[in-house]
């Protein structure tokens, strides 16, 4: 039978013990997974050919550390994926705001951007790249067509979906549609734009890698098309780590950035 | 006499959609003077926030003519605070659409929030506060813009039935020290007779006037707990069901 909490300490000291535990088992997770996967892979149970294992992993790692090749790469992706990230997701919002002041022409434009959505942007991006050029320049542009559609469309849709008597109400006081787009449009959507960015985050970065796919010059979408082509898949798995560590890291400023915003916004204004 | 200050002259008011049009008000007349305070009783769904939108200019009468001469402050049947705006700001919020807040803004606000027992809630949230308290600040934030005639629009319907007692005697009080005029939308029959000097009882839909009851002097000078255990009360609440009926 669990002991019943008595004390705000022990309380406490529940609390610290239930965290402590959750990341430590997020940790064995994931030893287990890389122990599993050495084992298997020296004793031949997993074929070593096709998934390679941790340790030649973490061996090319340290050698592109060394040569500095790896921070080349990753930067060329990651300063690809942020603009493209802020181009897309300004953009989008910057036309959400205006579509929702001229409604009427969203109405016009309204299944233009539902093909548009429902298209595999991908598919566009060789015409993209031709047009474009093969430098960083492409690799933006198309992953900019992967998150301007979606964050148009949704943006648009949180934006029409406020509480109708509060827009009634502020009418009733006289404000104009600039003003009821800045005093409640967008500061009730607040939440929901963090939420469209963190979606985003993830479309910028699939943009980029199919971008260096195409390209095939630099960036880490380059080393996993390249490791993939000369069956060097210690190279391709290394990509892919690296890949998921730097999207969760960003997800993660993100979040903290999230926190900070709500603390500062917490503290009140008003002197007395 | 005093003076006319909304005046609906056999008022007529469609709406349409695709496949129909809906007559929502048919002949409609009615009429607030200056310092009354004047209840449409109805049905729920007989028109009346299509009433309201007529008065404020929201929307336009296709037969017949609307008339308005007095500054209008709305209080809805929700508080409609903003969550992520303190207390003060809510308050200050129908001033800073028309113009940007001014030190004496600030001192009036302040000046208001101590009157109503608010002061100390000024830098606090929305969330923070009770169903009651957040209805004042709605208030607060209305009479800042100095109406002289108010539109209530269901205002007590969400709060518990203490707190409505409270805030209908609260509300009484303000609008006959201001001397402004009020409009009370309503489906309480209660809430109308105690309020209120005329009652306008409404029929369904298509919206129209069923009759008009004119309180005398007592009940319509008495403060809302006092013209609930007047003797008349009785009479007026049967009166106006039958009528309803």
């Amino acid at each position: 039978m669990k002991k019943s909490i008595t004390t705000l300490k022990e309380f406490q000291k529940r609390q610290r013990l239930d965290k402590f535990l959750i990341v430590f088992l997020r940790i064995i997770i994931v030893a287990l997974l890389f122990a599993f996967w050495e084992i298997g892979a020296r004793t031949g149970v997993i074929n070593e050919f096709l998934l390679s294992k941790p340790s030649s992993i973490w061996n090319l790692f340290i050698t592109y550390i060394k040569s500095g090749e790896l921070f080349k790469h990753v930067w060329i992706s990651v300063y690809e994926t942020l603009i493209g990230l802020a181009i897309g997701t300004i953009a989008g919002l910057l036309i959400a705001i205006l579509l929702y002041l001229f409604p009427k022409v969203y109405t016009i434009i309204d299944p233009y951007l539902v093909v548009l959505n429902a298209l595999p942007k991908t598919a566009l991006a060789p015409v993209l790249i031709i047009w474009i050029g093969t430098g960083a320049k492409g690799i933006i542009a198309v992953s900019v067509t992967l998150s301007i559609v979606v964050t148009i469309i949704s943006a648009y849709s949180y934006f029409v979906g406020v509480d109708k008597e509060k827009v009634r109400m502020l009418k009733t006081m006289g404000a104009n549609k600039f003003q009821i787009l800045t005093k409640l449009v967008l500061p009730q959507n607040y939440a929901n734009i963090v939420s469209i960015i963190k979606i985003n985050i993830g479309l910028a970065w699939v943009g980029v890698i199919v971008g260096e796919f195409l390209v095939s010059r630099g960036g880490i979408g380059y080393l996993v098309m390249y490791g993939g082509q000369v069956f060097k898949l210690d190279l391709v798995m290394m990509g892919v780590i690296i890949l998921a560590i730097i999207a969760f890291i960003m997800y993660e400023i993100l979040n903290i950035l999230e926190k900070y915003l709500k603390k500062t916004k917490r503290r009140g204004k008003h002197e007395k | 006499m005093n003076r006319t200050i909304v005046d609906f002259n056999h008022v007529s008011k469609k709406f349409f959609n695709k496949k129909s049009e809906m007559v929502v008000i048919s002949d409609m007349s009615f009429h607030v003077d200056e310092g009354e305070i004047v209840a449409l009783v109805g049905p729920s769904g007989a028109g009346k926030t299509t009433i309201l939108n007529l008065i404020s200019e929201l929307l336009v009468p296709e037969i017949g003519e609307v008339k308005v001469d007095a500054s209008l402050g709305y209080m809805f049947q929700k508080d409609n605070l903003f969550d992520w705006l303190t207390i003060y700001k809510n308050i200050a919020l129908g001033l800073s659409i028309k113009r940007k807040l001014t030190k004496d803004d600030q001192k009036e606000i302040e000046e208001m929030a101590k009157r109503y027992g608010l002061y100390d809630f000024l830098d606090y949230y929305p969330t923070q506060l009770s169903g009651g308290m957040r209805q004042k600040v709605a208030l607060m934030r209305t009479l800042l813009l100095k109406p002289s005639l108010l539109l209530l629009d269901e205002p007590f319907s969400s709060l518990d039935y203490i707190t409505r007692l409270d805030l209908e005697e609260e509300i009484f009080k303000i609008i006959k020290n201001l001397k402004i005029s009020a409009i009370i939308v309503t489906h309480d029959i209660s809430e109308a007779i105690v309020l209120s000097n005329r009652i306008y009882v409404l029929s369904a839909r298509p919206c129209t006037v069923k009759k008009e009851y004119i309180l005398n002097e007592d009940m319509a000078n008495a403060r809302p707990n006092d013209a609930r255990m007047n003797e008349h009360f009785q009479e007026y609440f049967k009166d106006i069901v039958e009528t309803l009926r």
